[in-house]
């Protein structure tokens, strides 16, 4: 098989128009950035495990290095009288943090009104003694992937990994709050406790949901949890779409119009000639004819070979 | 032929110099997003496949070799990965592959399906749709091979690297290709 005949196969797949518009796919912006920022992250972990192999390099230096600051912390601790401290930290405002093994954490800001701890990983026991009368008001806030918890006074614990986030509330209240827009806050008592998922896999579940109670034609269902899902990927163009059909199904034409038209500013090539579309039908049908007409003329200007070019001339002419 | 890959380029690739691997994300991002897109009509499918791919990139780069009857050797390579690693989620769990098919499918058709004429008719067309249900039906390294040629547009000599074979396995295969779309859908319908 010769050269020529590469060339002719080419020109098959160049002459379609569907073949043509497939070629149209694009990564939106917002998941572009967010990929590569995933990415990143793993490029500059490499990056530190290359320095830890560097560290390891001069691994005498560092154990001789870290006997002495052993050492020197260990004198430190038996001058002011204590032993060498346990797992329990005692925090300004009054009451403990107690990580568990493998816990990693930081206390970020520490005075006596105000605690603010981030959890990256494992499990945190805490207490905290409630204001007392006459005391100004104490603020402990804890952070983690997947939310905020924020309490007054009282005793909880706090678990993460990667499937989320368990506050568990053993004595007073605890007020909850997922990260991400549209997120129900969450108020825990004595006795109760609640699981975060990470932002992503409830974006994830939302949009599953969501598009599965769209195919079921169950819109109010659908439109509660792709709006939620859209506040979070305002560029996710295809969930605009299903929303703008829930509304037109649901008759709210103004609502779908909002929708086509933010797909217009930024969908594909193939989701904006919808859109297009879409909006003159939706004006024809809300009796605003002249508008339908300048809309289907326009989208003729602009996509001469679109694919609805033929319906548009035909929906034209019935006029 | 000249190598289009820049010598310095493909070293500080090598070194790991972050504003490179950018530089290379931003030039394969959105093919590799086809690729995937085109493959499986899931976005996430896509979007992980761009993912996964740049990592095993910058993982794998020191072990990068020039091909040289390529003109663009880079490119093939990293289309290899991506289709390497699409495989291989594919092959992952035919229950899964269910699910996700349950999924698209409002993707496949991403018009309005009101009861008003024109995009009722545009549904009844669904030129995209049975491109893609064609697709469906063709095996992985045949899906693979339309969406390099025809989508992508990579050289006969660049696929036949990717997918381990000689040149004329490859056109034998789009010649075939071609002929089952031709049969299946007729010229006017793609």
């Amino acid at each position: 098989m010769n050269r020529i005949e590469e060339n002719s196969l080419r020109d098959f797949g160049r002459d379609s128009e569907i073949l043509e518009k497939l070629k149209d796919i694009k990564l939106s912006e917002n998941s572009r950035s967010n990929i590569w920022n995933s990415i990143k992250s793993e490029i500059e972990s490499k990056n530190d495990k290359n320095i830890f192999k560097n560290i390891m390099m001069y691994k005498p230096y560092f154990v001789i290095a870290v006997v002495i600051i052993f050492s020197f912390t260990t004198i430190l601790f038996y001058k002011d009288g204590n032993s060498i401290p346990k797992n329990i930290i005692n925090i300004k405002m009054g009451g403990t943090i107690t990580p568990t093994k493998d816990t990693l954490f930081s206390l970020v800001k520490s005075t006596h009104k105000e605690e603010y701890v981030t959890l990256e990983s494992g499990e945190l026991d805490i207490f905290v003694i409630p204001t007392k009368k006459g005391e100004s008001e104490k603020h402990f806030e804890l952070e983690t992937k997947d939310g905020f918890v924020v309490v007054k006074g009282t005793k909880f614990k706090v678990n993460v990994d990667r499937d989320g986030t368990t506050v568990s509330v053993t004595k007073g209240t605890v007020w909850v709050t997922p990260k991400g827009e549209g997120r129900k806050k969450i108020i825990l008592t004595a006795g109760n406790s609640t699981h975060i998922l990470p932002l992503s896999t409830f974006l994830k579940k939302n949009k599953e949901k969501g598009v599965k109670a769209y195919i079921n034609k169950d819109y109010s269902i659908a439109k509660k949890m792709l709006e939620i899902y859209l506040l979070n990927q305002k560029d996710d163009f295809n969930i605009i779409t299903i929303l703008a059909r829930v509304a037109e199904y649901e008759k709210r034409y103004d609502d779908a119009i909002k929708y086509y038209n933010r797909v217009l500013k930024g969908g594909s090539s193939i989701e904006k000639e919808t859109a297009f579309v879409a909006i003159a039908v939706l004006l024809k049908n809300s009796n605003q004819k002249k508008r339908a007409e300048k809309m289907f003329l326009n989208y003729l200007k602009e996509y001469p070979k679109g694919i609805f070019k033929d319906d548009v001339r035909k929906e034209l002419n019935k006029k | 032929m000249v190598n289009s890959i820049n010598e310095e380029f493909l070293i500080s690739l090598k070194r790991g110099d972050e504003k490179s691997f950018q530089k290379l994300y931003e030039i394969y991002a959105d093919r590799i997003y086809r690729f995937g897109y085109n493959f499986r009509r899931d976005e996430e499918f896509a979007e992980n496949l761009v993912q996964e791919t740049f990592i095993k990139v910058f993982q794998n780069i020191k072990s990068f070799k020039r091909c040289k009857r390529l003109k663009d050797p880079l490119k093939s390579w990293i289309y290899k990965i991506a289709k390497n690693h699409a495989f291989n989620e594919l092959k992952k769990s035919k229950r899964e592959q269910q699910i996700i098919t349950e999924e698209q499918s409002y993707e496949k058709i991403p018009f309005n399906s009101s009861k008003n004429g024109i995009t009722e008719k545009v549904i009844q067309k669904e030129q995209l749709k049975r491109v893609y249900d064609k697709l469906d039906l063709l095996s992985f390294k045949k899906r693979s091979t339309f969406i390099l040629f025809f989508i992508e547009e990579l050289t006969a000599d660049e696929i036949a690297v990717i997918m381990k074979e000689n040149r004329g396995s490859t056109l034998k295969r789009l010649q075939r290709l071609k002929e089952e779309l031709q049969q299946s859908l007729s010229k006017e319908d793609i």
